[in-house]
């Protein structure tokens, strides 16, 4: 006895449905691929400079680097800004007219700590001199711990205090477990790629943004 | 809404449903796989090789740093000898204290540190300190360093004694 093509399944009927719901969803997801987008954050910071920013509002128009650090951290973060400081560098190379800072095209080189109770301004401006980062297209940014909490959180920076400990003449040393990213966002503030801020190579990332120009 | 619930419509779609899920964009996506991107050729290509009867310390530099943050020193130990030793610490008068540490992945995706208070340094082999991985760490430089500055920092073995280094600071 052969069973007819149209023989119904025996599935309870509500199960039925959802699951053709669902099919349906899955489906529709594959036709449109959603970019992720960053231009929501409308976030107030501060520059290293002591200037009130919004992130990343104030940085559309052309694209954005940006790396997480924090200034107490000697051996990833301190590679991570060095690193950034290379891609300014080659980018600056390939596309000569962005030797002028001010050139409407302009990328931003952003790093932005994760430890805003110790990175003041005034922290992150003596972190920038010692990188020679602290002009224009270099931006460090920190804030209160609300603020920097909810662009963490949204770029999926995941921070956790290791170490913490009581120095000799009373101050508190902690050092900070983080994630190891540099970010290529468009002008429009979306994700073009993620990176292993330490491990990806200045020339790769330059070539990225590169394209974004 | 009955046609959807017989063999004819089901069996076709869901293998269509299936296969059709690999194209849902994943985080991987826009993520640049770090392995398949060649290792950050940062530090100055190593010369360092084993020479017999030899303990030496060589390729050292240091990180740029300011005032009252953190650097870290950056080296090869290359153990000659047929006899193990162990790194007990790092002294240095270019900050309050000296480590010596090692980057280590933490999981969850987070990077982080640990003190290494006897590192093992075995007879006839090489050890790395560089980026990412061990290091000795100044907390507190007691003065600003600059590219072209040069640092001392003595390294204090069980068997090899104390070894003082003589580093360049760099930016990278």
């Amino acid at each position: 006895m052969t069973t007819t093509s149209t023989t119904p399944l025996t599935l309870p009927r509500p199960f039925a449905q959802l699951l053709v719901i669902l099919a349906l969803f899955t489906l529709s997801s594959c036709i449109s691929e959603p970019t992720e987008s960053f231009r929501d954050l409308s976030v107030t910071l501060t520059d290293h400079r002591g200037q009130t920013v919004t992130f990343p509002d104030d940085y559309l128009g052309s694209p954005m680097i940006i790396g997480y650090v924090y200034t107490n951290c000697p051996d990833i973060c301190s590679l991570i800004t060095a690193n950034v400081n290379q891609i300014e560098g080659l980018v600056r190379e390939a596309n000569p007219d962005l030797t002028n800072p001010s050139a409407a095209n302009q990328p931003s080189y952003i790093l932005m700590t994760f430890d805003p109770a110790r990175d003041t301004p005034e922290q992150l401006a003596k972190y920038a001199t010692s990188f020679n980062m602290s002009e224009e297209p270099f931006h460090f940014l920190t804030g209160d711990s609300t603020a920097i909490q909810t662009v963490m959180e949204r770029m999926r920076v995941r921070t956790s205090v290791s170490y913490d400990t009581v120095s000799a003449s009373g101050q508190r040393v902690y050092f900070l477990s983080h994630s190891d990213k540099i970010y290529l966002l468009d002008e429009d503030a979306s994700l073009v790629y993620e990176y292993g801020g330490s491990m990806t190579t200045p020339t790769m990332m330059a070539n990225d943004l590169s394209n974004e120009l | 809404m009955k046609f959807f619930l017989t063999k004819t419509f089901f069996a076709p779609f869901f293998s269509a449903v299936v296969l059709l899920t690999a194209c849902q964009p994943s985080d991987s996506e826009m993520n640049k796989n770090p392995e398949m991107a060649p290792s950050t050729p940062d530090v100055v290509e190593s010369t360092a090789t084993i020479t017999d009867d030899a303990f030496v310390v060589d390729g050292a530099w240091v990180r740029v740093g300011m005032q009252g943050g953190m650097s870290a020193a950056y080296f090869t130990i290359s153990n000659g000898l047929d006899q193990d030793d162990v790194l007990l610490g790092a002294t240095s008068s270019v900050a309050q204290a000296t480590e010596v540490h090692e980057t280590y992945d933490v999981g969850e995706g987070m990077m982080g540190m640990r003190e290494r208070e006897s590192l093992p340094i075995a007879a006839n082999s090489l050890t790395e300190f560089k980026q990412g991985g061990l290091h000795v760490m100044f907390l507190r430089l007691t003065e600003e360093l600059s590219e072209g500055d040069e640092v001392q920092f003595t390294l204090q073995f069980e068997n090899a004694g104390n070894v003082t280094v003589t580093a360049p600071v760099r930016m990278r």
